[in-house]
């Protein structure tokens, strides 16, 4: 019964949009012409814009995480020092993802703002000299923003799986005190108990945070190279393309996007704790 | 009672009533397909303008630029509301949606769409006659296209095709180099200049990938082969291939003096207006030889910017106005076209203030009262000189060559 | 001062420096005109971005569809994912794997991709390029994200409380009222912020399936930063990212006045 109503509220809307870039790939409907995918496999551009989504992922999510696990153990507490690094830790969360490339873009380029403040402190003498943050080929800027907005999400994630687990007992783990108990240090029992156990926690997080940023336009838009191209921006270019044979690459790469979602979201599953 | 009969039940019911409400509906038949512009263009001009009173046009078209807008929500929309009756709608959409949706409304059967009016010009032209999407011919019998400088390559050719009656023109612009007056005093002139001047300063100068940049490459084929003349009257690959080469043997020269050292290109031309203001980079560009003026009033270049037109020609366009094949309502859509040609209109938007869009009507077959009004605005300092313009502008050639430069441009050279 | 206590503030006002300069720069380029570099503050200061933004009637109208859209999301995904994921925490282990899965990949598919496949069936219903179209293409992600956060408020679900209502005799109806419906007053302000913030945000979706048609505030935001109207792009963009904030702060006050605790 569930598995009927999921499927249709769910998998259905999802078969539909597969479906139909299946469809367009193969040159069947719009404006696509076939053969997409021979094209698509034998170009090194597809290549290094999949290689650098991926790498924009990757080192955006560790970013994030890490930034993520050490403010969650740093500020555990409830002074008042802590219950503020956590509200404002949290506070990027809601803002969109365009708001937040819009703020980067001022604040990174070239000629941004911070390249303004290391010219008035004589740091640089042209915009040349501060370093490429924005439209470089490292996504720099973009893995910026990433970091911006998903450390907030994380930081929730990992808060929220450290209340659970003193929940478990007056302070911290009780493994925790076991070992300390036991002659570990402070530093010790986190590394081998605490960042573990949140780690675990936190992975499905990790993964659906990755997943995100893999797939997501407004960043790239606004802070991408030319070259190479993130996957989204290729997806786009080719779809805005008016001759049939670029459409049909759109929908092959857009199948590919989707590929990557699909074995993220079977990770994400298998990492799930369930109840 | 469980949770899943409870839904049953509910399922039953909204199900019951679906159908109850869906089967009359379904039952009605499918309304007569609109008038076509090609029928309307038989009759009176008079029944035209009848016939279009009260109703309301959908325009798609290119909604980018604020002044833009401004001209069309402020100055348009309330004329055609007063004169005519129409209450004009401006929606989003060129380019590739256009011809997505009008491919797949086609391919349908849908006799009805929701758009009348399209703004498009050059590869969407192209795209929309070749599948047959647009209705026509009909633009030859608007009142105000005796007006229309149908003489000048530029207006009567649109990238080289006949538009024959299927788009009207309602604008033209020229591509234009801008520079900081007070940053560079001493712009180059001509294309051997400023790749000169490239050298000269590296890290100072770059190019868009979107249609700007594209039309700055174009106009540097013809200059580097020969002229326009080389590409005219069709595509040819040869000598599409043999212009090409040098081009990109030039630009791969020049590439290590470029902004970034010609690995990374600007997005589009907003991008590099950003880089141009913020100092990143000395010369920016704009297929409308005006927005010099209109983008420092604007805020967004500094106000010493100057517009540069190159002594070997840039290349000038039109932009069009076209109905598409299942326009609803054709002939408020030919009202539209006809108000955009007027002499009125034209003025309007030739304006520093408003668009600084040129007019695509012939002076001359003006009354004099006319001609002088809209001398005193072509004379504005600010504006580039009307004759400059004449002198230097170059004919768009077969969008092939846009397709085929951007084409091999991605692949090769970004 | 100790070690940990002086490492503690610096992180604390690292913290507080990453988070809020990029938002103070959203506000003081919002009202700056013409601030280039190498400035490093404006010279002039105007609201004609503000006023502009609320002023203009297209604006407006990208505004409201925004909102509408939202609110359409929020409400609408809401209802529906509920009883999904009440259903789905109350069957077997294969069951909820499925529906989470089925969820995670609604939310995780690239909108960019979505939106290319959802466009072409949007087009060919005759829906394209209408508010209607783009609500159903919101709707696909904030499914996702909401079934998986009822599947989450389900499997954990304390059984006994409405157990203990049923057996004390209380009809369907009134459990809802006074038992589950109370008890489940967080998860739904959580639900329907989350529902819409999905759509608020959106710019991929709203692009490619309104074919440039369908106008909201992102969309707005993102023609004016092409446009190179860097200051109404911040004015936007903060008029983008208050709502966002005050939507989950309200939630969250909202969520603190539980009825009961759910252990």
């Amino acid at each position: 019964m569930p598995l009927a109503l999921a499927g249709i509220l769910l998998g259905l809307p999802i078969l539909v949009g597969v479906g139909y870039s299946v469809a367009g790939a193969l040159g069947l409907v719009g404006n696509a012409a076939p053969g997409g995918l021979q094209r698509v496999l034998g170009d090194t551009q597809v290549l290094r814009s999949v290689v650098l989504s991926l790498w924009i992922a990757m080192v955006g999510t560790a970013g994030a995480t890490i930034g993520a696990v050490l403010l969650a153990l740093a500020f555990e507490g409830s002074a008042p020092l802590d219950r503020f690094a956590r509200a404002i830790g949290t506070l990027p969360l809601p803002v969109p993802n365009l708001a937040a490339a819009v703020a980067m873009l001022l604040l990174l380029t070239q000629s941004g703002w911070l390249a303004r403040l290391a010219m008035q402190v004589r740091l640089i003498a042209s915009p040349a000299q501060f370093p490429a943050l924005v439209y470089d080929p490292n996504g720099l800027g973009i893995i910026a923003a990433v970091i911006w907005k998903e450390l907030p999400f994380l930081l929730l994630v990992a808060l929220s799986l450290q209340s659970l687990q003193s929940l478990q007992s007056l302070r911290g783990s009780a493994l925790t005190a076991a070992a300390r108990t036991l002659g570990a240090t402070r530093w010790q029992a986190t590394r081998r108990i605490t960042l573990p156990l949140l780690l675990r926690g936190m992975a499905p997080s990790i993964v659906a945070v990755f997943v995100f940023v893999l797939g997501s336009l407004e960043l790239p838009l606004v802070l991408a190279p030319s070259s190479p191209l993130p996957l989204p921006l290729l997806i786009q270019e080719r779809r805005q393309a008016l001759d049939a044979a670029s459409h049909g690459e759109a929908y092959v790469l857009a199948l590919i996007a989707t590929g990557l979602a699909l074995i993220a979201a079977g990770m994400h599953e298998w990492l799930r704790d369930d109840a | 009672m469980t949770f899943s009969t409870w839904w049953h039940d509910r399922r039953r019911t909204v199900t019951l009533a679906t159908l109850l409400i869906a089967a009359p509906l379904a039952s009605c038949g499918r309304p007569a397909p609109p008038v076509s512009a090609a029928a309307l263009a038989t009759a009176p001009w008079d029944s035209v303008v009848a016939r279009a009173r009260g109703t309301t046009v959908v325009w798609r078209m290119w909604r980018g630029d604020p002044s833009v807008n401004t001209f069309i929500d402020r100055w348009v929309a309330p004329r055609l509301l007063a004169q005519y009756g129409i209450t004009l709608q401006a929606v989003n959409g060129q380019g590739n949606e256009l011809v997505d949706q009008l491919t797949v409304e086609r391919e349908a059967g849908a006799t009805t769409g929701t758009a009348s009016l399209l703004w498009i010009n050059g590869e969407t032209f192209a795209a929309l006659r070749s599948r047959n999407l647009l209705a026509g011919p009909w633009s030859q019998v608007l009142p105000a296209a005796a007006l229309v400088d149908s003489a000048s390559p530029i207006v009567s050719r649109d990238f080289e095709q006949d538009p024959a009656g299927y788009e009207s023109p309602w604008g033209t612009v020229q591509l234009a180099l801008i520079y900081d007056a007070v940053r560079t005093p001493q712009p180059p002139r001509t294309f051997a200049e400023l790749a000169a001047w490239i050298r000269a300063h590296p890290g100072r100068f770059t190019y868009d990938q979107g249609f700007t940049g594209a039309t700055l490459l174009k106009s540097w084929l013809y200059a580097l082969n020969g002229g326009a003349s080389t590409f005219a009257g069709g595509f040819d690959s040869t000598a599409y291939l043999a212009g090409r080469t040098r081009l990109f043997g030039l630009l791969d020269s020049l590439r290590p003096a470029l902004w970034r050292k010609g690995t990374q290109y600007p997005a589009d031309v907003a991008a590099m207006h950003r880089l141009f203001a913020n100092g990143e980079i000395d010369i920016s560009m704009s297929v409308n030889q005006n927005e010099a003026v209109t983008k420092a009033m604007q805020g967004v270049i500094p106000a010493s910017s100057r517009a540069l037109i190159l002594r070997d020609g840039t290349i000038a366009n039109t932009h069009f106005v076209g109905i598409p094949f299942n326009a609803p309502n054709a002939a408020g859509a030919m009202v539209v076209a006809n108000l955009l040609l007027s002499p009125e209109a034209q003025l309007e938007k030739q304006r520093p203030a408003v668009w600084a869009d040129g007019t695509v009507l012939r002076l001359a077959t003006l009354p004099p009262s006319w001609r002088m009004r809209f001398d005193s605005v072509l004379n504005d300092p600010r504006l580039v000189p009307a004759d400059s313009l004449r002198a230097s502008a170059r004919p768009e050639v077969s969008p092939r060559y846009h397709e085929r430069l951007q084409d091999d441009w991605r692949r090769l050279m970004r | 001062m100790p070690l940990a206590k002086f490492a503690r503030i610096t992180l604390f006002t690292a913290l507080t420096v990453f988070v809020v300069t990029p938002l103070a720069l959203l506000v003081l380029t919002s009202v700056a005109r013409g601030w280039f570099h190498p400035a490093l503050l404006p010279a002039s200061l105007d609201a004609s971005a503000w006023t502009d933004l609320l002023t203009d009637a297209s604006h407006r109208l990208a505004l409201r569809n925004s909102l509408v859209l939202g609110s359409a999301t929020a409400i609408v995904a809401t209802a529906l994912a509920l009883p999904l994921g009440r259903s789905a925490a109350y069957s077997t282990r294969a069951i909820r794997r499925t529906v989470a899965l089925l969820a995670f990949t609604a939310l995780a598919l690239p909108p960019v991709a979505l939106g290319t496949g959802l466009q072409l069936t949007v087009l060919s219903l005759g829906i394209g390029g209408t508010l209607g179209g783009v609500f159903l293409a919101h709707l696909v992600p904030a499914l996702g994200y909401l079934t998986l956060l009822f599947l989450g408020v389900f499997t954990r679900w304390d059984h006994r409380l409405d157990e203990v209502a049923a057996t004390l005799g209380a009809s369907r109806a009134e459990r809802w009222q006074r038992v589950l419906l109370p008890l489940l007053r967080r998860p739904i302000a959580e639900s329907l912020a989350l529902g819409f913030l999905v759509s608020w945000a959106q710019v991929a979706l709203t692009l490619l399936v309104g074919g440039g048609a369908v106008r909201t505030l992102p969309l707005d935001v993102l023609a004016m930063l092409q446009a190179g109207q860097d200051q109404r792009a911040a004015a936007g963009a903060l008029a983008l990212a208050i709502p966002a904030l005050l939507v989950i702060g309200a939630a969250r006050v909202g969520a603190r006045n539980t009825a009961a605790v759910v252990a």
